[in-house]
């Protein structure tokens, strides 16, 4: 046991416990974790009493006496959650008013995104294709979901649910990223003109609510285009979206260029490479590889930042739901609609807060 | 001419006014647009009808204002009251949330602290449009006024809202500002002589106290405080916070008391654990090795991240629109640009609005920040 010690393992290493699961070391663990002195054993206590009362209460509500199938508001139960409207209306929820004869374009969209995520950390798979891939993605979710080129074009509003949800996050994160890149290059770039207008857009649109912008980008645009030219609320929205969250990313990656080491930055200028080529070769795979984890959790609020289009009249899955139980059958159900868009939210960002605090913990490990 | 544009001042230069030019069209493009559009729908630019009567009604404002002879003007002034007051109410709870989350889920009880685990990978998870329903929804199943919650008998919790006791300045103006010019004078000589910080806070109490006794003494009536009363329908006296206001407060400080509770979290697990034994090495109890050790660290990196999340939060203030609360966006970027019409400067207005608060925000933490910082380096 003693040589365990020279190896220079970090402490908790060493105390892996193979010994089997006995019920003195059962009752040690409650004793330290739970009742270690009165205070604790008092919290214990309390929370075990509340646990007791209401958890069996809620999961009554929503589970044991719920109603889960029938066919109008008169198989509900008063005081117990009423599922049926929502599985009624699944299907509008996942695709909006998407046609039905096209919804496996909508299926393959949500593959080709949910690919992304895997490939993005790899290091089997050559970073050119991975970033030839993110470059692609965006092209092909437009393809698939709006049309055109090969398949048939379908109508802005036909886009709906989760459909737009996952089509406004995805687009407006993989549209933004360059954008983002570029101004955290002029936040540093010693050209003072262009060094004073990157920070003044960025402090601008950071100090200002996104829901301003997206105000603006319904209300306001159309006095700044020429008379005649419309455009659509979808791109618009979309345009702001990937404006505002450029800044945030903007951020995130000027951190990530500014833990760059300088000596290498200065040795790539030394071997006689230009501002462009250092940037490329040397800066940017580490500041990118680097800054991965916090674009994702970036990628996160940007995905719950798209119920703001709500406001706007967009049906994405939260608008989607809320219409729903405006209508007058299920009127007064107030409660089911949030649960699952929470649910849903919550079980879609936290995986992705989990595969992202994995990716932390992996890049942490390859730094010693 | 190779080498004039291999120079490297003159390529700055150039490439400077290319951006400079292409930024320049598109503005004038976009200005020249907007005036021929303005034009066509008979609108003139200018800020004039801030001096116009407004005619819309603001569902709570803490200043007086009257949709039938208010101006635009008040209304801007009622929309920054409110987010204001939203502002400051939901920061100072958002920091007592994330104080509280924080030390739960440090906590040794494994319960206490996998309870503060779910609450906030809950809260944070969600969008906050979702977190504002939800409270919504909440507040519609309040009771009605007469089987209101009661606490203490002081404060009622109903659906019009949370009514609490009121504490009235009857001291006239000449004599408030006697008051708190004294009062802000005493406290100037008590920083200015006693050094020890402890002692400074008593001393400033005691200050406080005495000024208080005495203005009761000499000048009556002195200050009242009136609790809340069930009078027919609705409750008199007292000060009535409406269910929107509640609800979108409650909303947004949870949720951002979920990420200023990672922030509290990450920076008090970054100072090294040798510290903290060091510290009980030394036989110091724990929590005076806490307070003066790793609280004091912690707090350098805790500033810059909490400023940020208070700024989230001052801008979360435009979301009351979807609840029927006004600040500035649903005022003067709402119902006023609606009504007008002079979209450019109402917007402008909203922009300024929103950059000098968080301008002010900003400077307040950066002060705060830099009187934290370790000195003498």
């Amino acid at each position: 046991m003693n040589d365990l010690n020279f190896t220079g393992k970090p402490v908790e290493a060493r105390h892996q416990d193979s010994r089997p699961l006995s019920a003195r070391r059962i009752l040690m663990w409650i004793q330290r974790n739970l009742f270690n002195s009165w205070i604790d054993a008092v919290i214990t206590l309390t929370i075990l009493l509340l646990l007791g009362t209401l958890l069996p209460k809620a999961l009554n509500w929503l589970f044991f006496s719920a109603t889960f199938s029938g066919s109008g508001r008169a198989d509900c139960s008063p005081d117990a959650a009423c599922w049926i409207p929502i599985r009624q209306y699944i299907d509008y929820y996942l695709y909006g008013p998407f046609p039905e004869s096209e919804q496996w374009r909508v299926n393959s969209a949500f593959a080709v995104g949910l690919f992304a995520f895997p490939l993005l950390f790899t290091q089997r798979i050559s970073q050119k294709i991975v970033i030839g891939y993110i470059l692609l993605l965006p092209v092909i979710l437009w393809l698939l979901l709006k049309g055109g080129f090969i398949f048939e074009d379908i109508s802005t509003s036909a886009l709906g649910g989760l459909t737009l949800t996952f089509f406004l996050g995805i687009i407006a994160m993989c549209l933004s990223l360059p954008v983002s890149i570029l101004l955290a290059m002029g936040r540093q770039s010693k050209l003072p003109i262009l060094r004073l207008s990157c920070v003044g857009y960025i402090e601008l649109v950071r100090c200002i609510p996104v829901i301003t912008f997206l105000f603006m980008a319904s209300l306001v645009l159309q006095l700044f285009l020429p008379s005649g030219v419309t455009i659509d609320v979808l791109f618009r929205v979309l345009f702001v979206l990937i404006f505002v969250s450029a800044v945030y990313k903007a951020e995130i990656i000027r951190g990530a260029i500014q833990a760059v080491p300088k000596g290498q930055i200065e040795a790539s200028y030394a071997m006689g490479c230009g501002y462009w080529k250092t940037m490329m070769y040397v800066v940017m795979p580490q500041a990118l590889r680097n800054s991965v984890p916090a674009l994702i959790s970036n990628f996160i609020g940007l995905f719950k930042e798209t119920t703001l289009v709500m406001i706007l009249g967009l049906l994405e899955v939260m608008g989607a739901v809320k219409a729903t139980f405006n209508n007058a059958e299920w009127l007064g159900l107030h409660a089911e609609g949030p649960i699952v868009v929470s649910a849903f939210f919550f079980v879609a960002c936290f995986s992705i807060a989990q595969y992202g605090a994995y990716l932390e913990r992996r890049i942490k490990r390859t730094k010693h | 001419m190779q080498s004039f544009f291999n120079n490297r001042k003159v390529r700055d230069a150039l490439i400077q006014l290319i951006f400079l030019a292409c930024i320049g069209y598109g503005a004038m493009y976009l200005v020249l647009n907007a005036v021929t559009n303005m034009s066509n729908a008979g609108l003139t630019s200018g800020f004039d009808f801030l001096f116009q009567r407004a005619g819309y009604d603001i569902s709570y404002s803490l200043v007086h204002y009257d949709p039938k002879t208010s101006t635009h003007l008040m209304a801007w002034l009622a929309g920054m009251v409110n987010t204001v007051a939203f502002a400051v109410i939901a920061i100072l709870l958002t920091t007592v949330l994330s104080l509280v989350l924080a030390v739960m889920r440090l906590s040794d009880n494994f319960l206490l602290s996998s309870v503060s685990l779910c609450v906030v990978e809950y809260m944070r998870n969600v969008p906050i449009l979702v977190h504002i329903t939800v409270w919504y929804v909440f507040s519609l199943t309040l009771p009605s006024v007469r089987q209101a919650f009661n606490f203490a008998d002081v404060s009622f919790l109903s659906n019009r809202g949370l009514s609490l006791p009121s504490v009235g300045w009857n001291y006239g103006l000449w004599a408030s500002i006697v008051l708190i010019s004294l009062w802000l004078g005493l406290c100037f000589l008590v920083r200015k002589k006693i050094q020890t910080k402890s002692r400074r806070l008593l001393a400033s109490l005691f200050v406080t106290i005495v000024l208080v006794v005495l203005a009761g003494l000499i000048f009556t009536p002195v200050m009242s405080v009136m609790a809340p009363q069930l009078v027919g329908f609705n409750f008199k006296y007292g000060w009535t916070l409406p269910p929107e206001f509640v609800m979108l407060i409650i909303a947004v400080s949870t949720y951002s008391a979920s990420h200023g509770s990672e922030v509290i979290r990450g920076s008090i697990l970054a100072i090294s654990k040798g510290q903290m034994e060091a510290g009980l090495a030394l036989g110091v109890k724990r929590n005076i090795v806490m307070n003066k050790v790793i609280i004091p660290q912690a707090l350098h990196s805790i500033i810059p991240p909490m400023t940020s999340i208070y700024i989230n939060v001052l801008k979360a203030a435009a979301l009351g629109s979807v609840v029927g609360f006004m600040d500035i966006m649903g005022t003067m970027g709402g119902s006023s640009l609606n009504i007008t019409g002079q979209a450019i400067e109402c917007i402008v207005i909203v922009m300024v609005s929103y950059g000098i608060l968080n301008l002010i925000l900003a400077a307040i933490m950066g002060r705060f920040n830099n009187a934290m910082q370790l000195k003498g380096r």
